[in-house]
């Protein structure tokens, strides 16, 4: 096989206003696992950084909401369109709103993204190809925007992965370091745990 | 807890900071009893690493005792004593699973950087930049260990913590750089720098069956060490043209292998080392890289050139046609400690190395500081300093 990690496949625009993403990675996990966890709330959560959490009597509707730097919000809803176990899953994303500040009204953005997860066996089920994809029917105008879809597609497939194979996510929050003013001399963003990470366990010693 | 915490280019300074706690179920935090500092710290001293962030505790070689394991470590318990690996593995990635452990695919939690500037994410290593995670390092007097069960190897009784220590990073990446060689019994090898991996790659080459070891470097007791070691030392500032000197030592073909354990901040007075010093002051390369250009022309055609040193950017001018043309094979790479861990230990047990050869100061942890410098400057002698977290320092 020798193929692990991730590759991009593709980026391809469909037309001027029609956006294209594609991510793929292979998964040391077999396809129904890799499945289970696709479709968990909690585990979707963490993959995508967000607070996500199953609509009442609606098995396939989700609500995710995610906060943006300086108060702002994005939230909307997922339903998932079609299921096949441990093969694929799409979903279209519907009623996305976003607020760019605390105490600014909710702006409606008249997108439904459409999304693809799709799995294929490999090593006898101990392994698996995973291929995600997003179409996006009103490109955004600027390619650092497109940039940004195309790392959170790599983002997220790359949390599955560590998911499926080692049941968590590598983390460094709440970590000591000799910083006193909260003021960080570094070229990344601050990291961001979702709610779902566990509690730091207590000194047993 | 006492922790060396980096501030800036030479600026590390040790600080009273929080105890870490388990973040994830496979953690276990230890009371590290023996640190050191390692030749590739300094290249965060000298501000040659980017994305440090002010306050990041620094150190990758320790040992320590487990205070704390987390609920799904079955491995460890309270009170083991464990040498830590430098670079963390899940144990569960196409790579852990082939024995590539410093490839894992997992251990970096802030993989974006490294994926988008080498095409593929880093494995996280402890106190070295956020680039490989952001990990809390072990110069500290308690440190959390990820992925506990896949990483530390328990020290039996009879094996000292200070002749344990070096297992986490500059013996087992000595001896993977003279593996890497790929040692026919009688070869000759040429070592670049006689720092702390050099005397190990030295050693080691001789133990996997190398010959004759060339140890080149320019520092008296450097060179002194590795002689101790059994190899043949090349003062290279008191030659005129280490091509020819190595030429003749090895009777006109040059070595089978070279093995580069200086790295990015190479130093020297030929036209390749005034040229990169220009070209990374105008920002136009990243790393000085004459020693692997002196080495690709010194190897013998056919040999092979081993990089343990660590390049971290954009190297300029290698002669990649001398490179081609003499069909050289080159292998390099963050060494999969795990690999080596208990091999090496029972080199240990065996008595056929004690590494503790390496030790020129030990110093309480509170003294870091003035042991970075004393180390990057090549002062006092000294090859490798050992921090004891809990001493007393003298100069309180």
């Amino acid at each position: 096989m020798g193929v692990a990690g991730f590759v991009v496949l593709r980026r391809s625009s469909g037309g001027a206003r029609h956006l294209i993403l594609h991510a793929a990675s292979t998964i040391q996990a077999p396809p129904e696992k890799v499945f289970a966890i696709w479709r968990d709330p909690d585990q979707q959560a963490r993959l995508r950084r967000a607070a996500v959490t199953r609509l009442e009597g609606e098995a396939e509707r989700m609500h995710w909401r995610r906060e943006l730097p300086g108060g702002g919000r994005i939230e909307g809803e997922v339903r998932i369109t079609h299921s096949q176990a441990a093969e694929r899953i799409e979903w279209v994303t519907e009623n996305l709103r976003l607020r760019l500040r605390g105490g600014l009204p909710a702006r409606r953005l008249h997108i439904s993204p459409r999304g693809l997860l799709s799995l294929r066996s490999l090593q006898q089920g101990r392994a698996c190809e995973v291929r995600l994809s997003l179409a996006v029917d009103q490109a955004p105008p600027l390619p650092w925007f497109r940039y940004r879809m195309q790392m959170g597609l790599h983002h997220t497939l790359r949390r599955l992965r560590a998911l499926a194979e080692t049941g968590e996510l590598a983390t460094i929050a709440g970590q000591p370091s000799g910083r006193r003013h909260g003021w960080v001399r570094t070229l990344l963003p601050p990291q961001r745990e979702p709610s779902a990470e566990p509690e730091p366990a207590e000194r047993t010693g | 807890m006492l922790a060396l915490c980096w501030y800036g280019k030479n600026d590390v300074r040790v600080e009273t900071v929080p105890d870490p706690t388990l973040l994830n179920p496979t953690d276990v935090v230890l009371r590290v009893t023996r640190t050191a500092i390692c030749g590739s710290d300094l290249h965060l001293l000298d501000g040659f690493i980017p994305a440090m962030a002010a306050g990041d505790i620094l150190g990758h070689e320790f040992v320590g005792e487990v205070v704390e394991a987390g609920a799904e470590v079955t491995k460890l318990r309270r009170g083991d004593r464990v040498v830590v690996p430098f670079a963390i593995a899940c144990g569960q990635c196409y790579y852990c699973k082939h024995e590539q452990w410093s490839l894992c695919d997992n251990s970096n939690p802030r993989p974006e950087a490294t994926a988008a500037a080498y095409g593929d994410a880093s494995a996280g290593l402890f106190g070295y930049s956020h680039l490989m995670g952001g990990y809390a390092g072990g110069q500290a007097q308690y440190v959390r260990v990820p992925y506990a069960d896949v990483g530390p190897l328990k020290l039996p009784d009879g094996v000292g913590d200070e002749q344990a220590l070096f297992l986490s990073d500059v013996f087992p990446t000595g001896y993977m750089a003279a593996e890497n060689c790929d040692l026919e019994p009688g070869d000759t090898v040429a070592v670049w720098g006689c720092g702390p991996v050099g005397q190990f790659a030295i050693r080691s080459a001789y133990l996997l069956g190398a010959g004759k070891v060339i140890a080149i470097d320019a520092v008296p007791e450097r060179l002194h060490m590795a002689a101790a070691g059994g190899a043949e030392p090349l003062p290279y500032d008191q030659v005129d043209d280490l091509q020819a000197e190595l030429k003749w030592r090895t009777a006109g073909r040059g070595p089978d292998a070279c093995i580069d354990a200086v790295g990015l901040e190479a130093q020297g007075r030929t036209a390749g080392a005034i040229y990169d010093r220009i070209k990374t002051r105008l920002w136009l390369e990243t790393d000085r890289a004459d020693v692997l250009r002196q080495a690709m022309l010194a190897c013998r055609k056919g040999g092979t050139i081993s990089v343990p040193g660590v390049y971290g950017g954009l190297l300029d001018s290698l002669p990649m046609g001398a490179a081609f043309a003499k069909g050289l094979t080159l292998r390099l790479g963050q060494t999969h400690v795990q690999r080596y861990l208990q091999p090496l230990l029972e080199r240990i047990q065996q008595g056929e190395i004690d590494p503790t050869f390496l030790i020129t100061h030990r110093l309480p942890l509170a003294e870091a500081p003035r042991a970075y410098r004393m180390f990057r400057d090549k002062q006092q002698g000294c090859i490798k300093v050992v921090l004891d977290p809990w001493a007393e320092s003298q100069a309180a």
